[in-house]
């Protein structure tokens, strides 16, 4: 029964202390089961419902909502890839930005292109979602190495009095979206995670709020899908062939 | 000549007689960065195609990102030899602390009470299993296990685990009469990917290590009454 999750009950209780007797070994096995069950059931720190929606639109919020969570100012839309007229596929898109990650990407220089990347998998208790990344430019780690007992140069002071130190604050790294390699500008997951609809995302982020998508070149660096997952892809799932798109 | 070498530092460090007293709160004491392929051989990866009984296959290696990567596929198809019921599991163990001349030691981790993993998942559930062999051979197979729930996504996350939460259980069943953990010897750190879910796995580790929390109090998270002679733990 526990393979399956399911909790036994009182009634049950009664007829196994029926058949087997109080020191018989199912009524024991029942009390560890009432007893450690119900500590394991809710110690995961990100909700999933019982029974998870079998529709993969909600599957695909769901697991948005938890790769996203790390950022309580995401905000997540569904778009549908209608509304781009050159668009091939017809599917829903759930994309995933916040205002931070708005900001970073308009400090995206023109000349420096935006990658693709994906599809990733995420498993929600036993269904996997495939997403995507849409990955800017590297902002490395800011190594403060001044040695602080040098007092070859040291400053003036400015005018505060009674102030010593610095009226700036220590440039760190300001958000969870600055990474190795590359600051993650949006996520998204797609209905078809074909390469089509991965270019009507960015057109539809382009038209919601990011307007520097228009002149910054984006590569598609799609990796083959693992073997177990089915991908309708309009072309052969292939190792990485870079296409440069532009997106006008 | 390495052995005696390491035997001359354990003199030293004797004789210096400057052990860590106190932990200070808020730091974490790193017990494995995996920044360089070196650190990766104090591990050993196993999954039960090794013992003939299923078909999952699990690697520990580094990723290009950098970092240590514990991935593979767990398969949950029982293999057809009659003896064996459920299938589907693989594990990363780190390898016995070793003194000079291969002795064995353990770990002291007294001064922490704290667990510190910094891991990027993919959304599954891997348990965490702590090993504190004792001399005497009932307590060989005692392991405190307890889960990690991973996001999933590209982004890291810090899994801070205090040690009164880990349950204790001999050869993979929970014991009944459950009781902390001895920080003081501790053998073995493992991570242990055996969820029921078929389909490939993935977990990125970037360092894991030791906190001492100060405002986490719990002795120990579960009940250690006495309860009634022949039901419990027999």
């Amino acid at each position: 029964m526990e393979d399956n999750g399911v909790m036994p009950d009182s009634e049950m209780e009664q007829m196994l202390l029926n058949i087997f007797g109080r020191r018989g070994i199912p009524l024991r096995k029942f009390w560890r089961m009432m007893y450690w069950m119900p500590k394991f059931k809710n110690l995961s720190p990100w909700y999933l419902p019982d029974q998870l929606p079998n529709d993969t639109l909600d599957l695909a919020k769901l697991a948005i909502q938890r790769i996203t969570s790390v950022d309580p100012d995401t905000k997540i839309s569904v778009w549908q890839t209608e509304e781009i007229e050159a668009s091939l596929d017809k599917t829903w898109i759930v994309s995933a930005q916040s205002r931070a990650q708005q900001v970073l990407l308009m400090e995206q220089p023109p000349d420096d292109p935006l990658t693709v990347k994906g599809p990733f998998i995420v498993y929600l208790k036993d269904q996997v979602v495939t997403y995507f990344l849409l990955l800017g430019k590297i902002r490395p780690e800011y190594k403060d190495d001044r040695d602080i007992d040098d007092v070859s140069n040291i400053k003036k002071p400015p005018g505060i009095p009674g102030f010593i130190g610095n009226t700036t604050l220590p440039t760190v790294k300001s958000t969870v979206h600055e990474q190795d390699d590359g600051t993650i500008v949006s996520v998204c997951a797609t209905g078809t995670s074909s390469r089509d609809s991965l270019l009507s995302w960015i057109r539809l982020l382009e038209q919601y709020g990011n307007p520097v998508l228009a002149d910054i070149p984006v590569i598609f660096t799609l990796s083959a899908p693992p073997t177990d997952i089915t991908v309708q892809e309009t072309q052969p799932a292939i190792h990485d062939s870079e296409k440069e798109i532009k997106s006008c | 000549m390495v052995e005696l070498k390491l035997f001359v530092e354990e003199v030293k460090e004797f004789v210096r007689a400057d052990p860590l007293l106190i932990a200070r709160p808020g730091e974490t004491d790193l017990l494995w960065c995996f920044n360089e392929p070196s650190v990766l051989d104090k591990f050993v990866a196993t999954s039960d195609s090794d013992h003939n009984e299923g078909y999952s296959t699990c690697s520990f290696d580094m990723s290009p990102a950098g970092r240590a990567r514990f991935h593979g596929c767990l398969d949950v198809r029982v293999p057809k030899d009659g003896r064996i019921k459920k299938a589907g599991y693989c594990a990363v163990r780190s390898k016995r602390a070793r003194k000079s001349f291969k002795r064995k030691t353990t770990y002291d981790w007294h001064l922490y009470n704290t667990l510190v993993l910094k891991v990027r998942g993919d959304g599954r559930s891997y348990l965490l299993n702590i090993s504190c062999e004792g001399y005497y051979d009932i307590t060989w197979n005692d392991i405190y296990h307890y889960v990690l729930y991973t996001r999933g996504g590209p982004y890291w996350q810090i899994a801070k685990i205090p040690f009164s939460k880990f349950i204790l259980g001999s050869k993979g069943r929970i014991q009944d009469k459950q009781n902390r953990m001895r920080f003081d010897r501790v053998t073995h750190f493992g991570i242990t990917c055996a969820d029921k879910i078929n389909g490939p796995f993935n977990l990125e580790i970037e360092y894991i290590g030791l906190e001492f929390d100060p405002t986490h109090d719990e002795e120990f998270a579960y009940e250690m009454y006495k309860t009634d002679k022949y039901i419990v733990g027999v």
